[in-house]
């Protein structure tokens, strides 16, 4: 197997972004089983990430396209790969230092389509697409997740109004966990999956691979072993936020919530209307706290993560234009941007060691007076 | 640029559907669950009503789970 210098930085380089992936969407299914007591907080992601990597190998779908349609996958160079997944990364990393959810997958395109952007030009990039499936599915997804989550909270403290709520709390609390598992497992046979995709298209174009070639087991492997491993570090910063930040999450309402993403979710995948995984849980949450009389839910953390979320896919598409355009230089090009990529993780990652977020401080919002600054700094 | 409008109102539908009633057969399960489990408390016997309602009720939430199952594995289409 010969394999060039930028392939193998590539195939490394999606990888880590699949690392980033899993622990980046760890709170989706998670954050309020672990909110609630349902699951401790290293049962939660140990669970989860093992789910993620059956999850990655029974999924047998393979994407043939890397962008879905939002640009000319035609012109999709190896090194515009390489700047879209830089992008998303950065993107990603810096999210996770905020506490601030995002999709992976809007990151992602956002990224590529920079990169395609500044490579091919802006006829490449098909905007109605990105209108489409981008757009119109971020604005909906947490609409649709919310209201079911809010009439479904409603409706669970109505009936249980007059149980007792020991058996009330220990009853759902045992709900969550079963929906909790079908989110990461759903989530493993979609993303887990696109990085596999990625590499797979990546050997292909290098010729490495015949036309048409499905994912080696190896790559099959190392993609579920890094979502995996990402989902187990777990990225506790969001799992903060989502399960303590946007509103306090009691079991029938983390049960609401769990339910309307994973209905929403299956729902949308299989009736062709895909919805992002951290927009439905998110806006699934925000339902769930608002269907409960006087919970309080702290309008300024969701509009935090809305202003997140309308600037993923320009922030990312910037870094993945600057980092494809210097990789096309060559391989000193791509060695520079992998530094630079290194070191900018590097700095994300040491500033967020001074105020971290463990498995043992996850469910303290705020914390202590170090950490809620720093939220409020944000 | 075309924008699926029936596809979104059908998952919009569905997911209503599937998440507020199986939050409601849940929740109905669970109080008749905390029924029972006062009259175990109270040492009478449980009312036959709130046992067939909690088995029915989670029998249901357990059918909806093999179905979610049955559609996120792509081997069993």
């Amino acid at each position: 197997m010969d394999l060039s210098f930028l392939v193998v930085v590539v195939i490394i380089t999606a990888l880590v972004f699949d690392f980033t992936n899993g622990f980046h969407d760890t709170a989706n299914a998670m954050a309020t089983s672990i909110a609630t007591g349902a699951l401790r907080p290293k049962v939660a992601v140990g669970l989860s990430a093992v789910l993620n990597l059956v999850g990655a190998f029974i999924s047998t779908e393979v994407a043939h396209t890397i962008s879905s349609g939002l640009v000319d996958d035609a012109k999709i160079t190896v090194p515009i790969i390489f700047g879209g997944l830089v992008g998303a990364i950065l993107w990603n990393l810096l999210t996770w230092y905020l506490g601030l959810p995002s999709s992976s997958s809007h990151a992602l395109f956002g990224g590529l389509i920079g990169a395609t952007w500044i490579a091919a030009g802006s006829g490449a990039v098909n905007f109605g697409t990105v209108v489409q499936k981008i757009i119109v599915p971020a604005v909906a997804a947490p609409i649709v997740a919310g209201v079911v989550a809010l009439l479904g909270t409603y409706l669970a403290y109505k009936i249980t109004a007059r149980a007792r709520k020991r058996s009330v709390d220990d009853g759902f609390r045992a709900g969550q966990i079963a929906s909790a598992s079908l989110v990461s497992l759903a989530h493993g046979t979609g993303d887990a999956q696109k990085t596999m995709g990625i590499i797979t298209l990546v050997l292909i174009t290098s010729g490495t691979l015949a036309q048409g070639s499905r994912p080696p087991l190896w790559v099959i492997f190392a993609a579920g072993m890094a979502i995996a491993f990402g989902t187990y570090l777990g990225g506790w910063r969001i799992i903060r936020t989502m399960g303590k930040g946007l509103t306090e999450i009691e079991s029938p309402q983390g049960f609401a919530a769990e339910t309307s993403s994973t209905a929403v979710l299956l729902a949308s995948s299989h009736l062709g209307f895909p919805l992002s995984t951290t927009q439905v849980c998110s806006g699934s949450i925000l339902g769930a706290g608002l269907g409960k009389r006087l919970a309080e839910v702290r309008w300024t953390v969701a509009g935090r993560m809305a202003l997140a979320w309308l600037f993923t896919l320009p922030a990312a598409a910037v870094v993945g234009a600057l980092s494809g355009r210097v990789a096309n230089s060559g391989n000193l090009g791509v060695a520079l941007i992998a530094v630079l990529a290194l070191l900018a993780g590097g700095g994300l990652y040491a500033a967020s060691r001074r105020k971290p977020v463990t498995s043992a401080n996850v469910n303290e919002y705020p914390s202590t007076p170090a950490a809620s600054s720093a939220t409020a700094s944000v | 640029m075309h924008i699926d409008w029936a596809g979104l109102g059908e998952v919009a539908l569905v997911s209503l559907l599937f998440g507020v009633g199986l939050a409601v057969l849940f929740a109905v399960g669970v109080t008749a669950m905390g029924r029972r489990a006062v009259a175990l408390d109270e040492k009478r016997p449980p009312a036959m009503l709130d046992t067939a309602v909690a088995s029915l009720c989670f029998a249901a939430c357990l059918a909806a789970v093999l179905y979610g199952l049955y559609l996120i594995i792509p081997q069993f289409h």
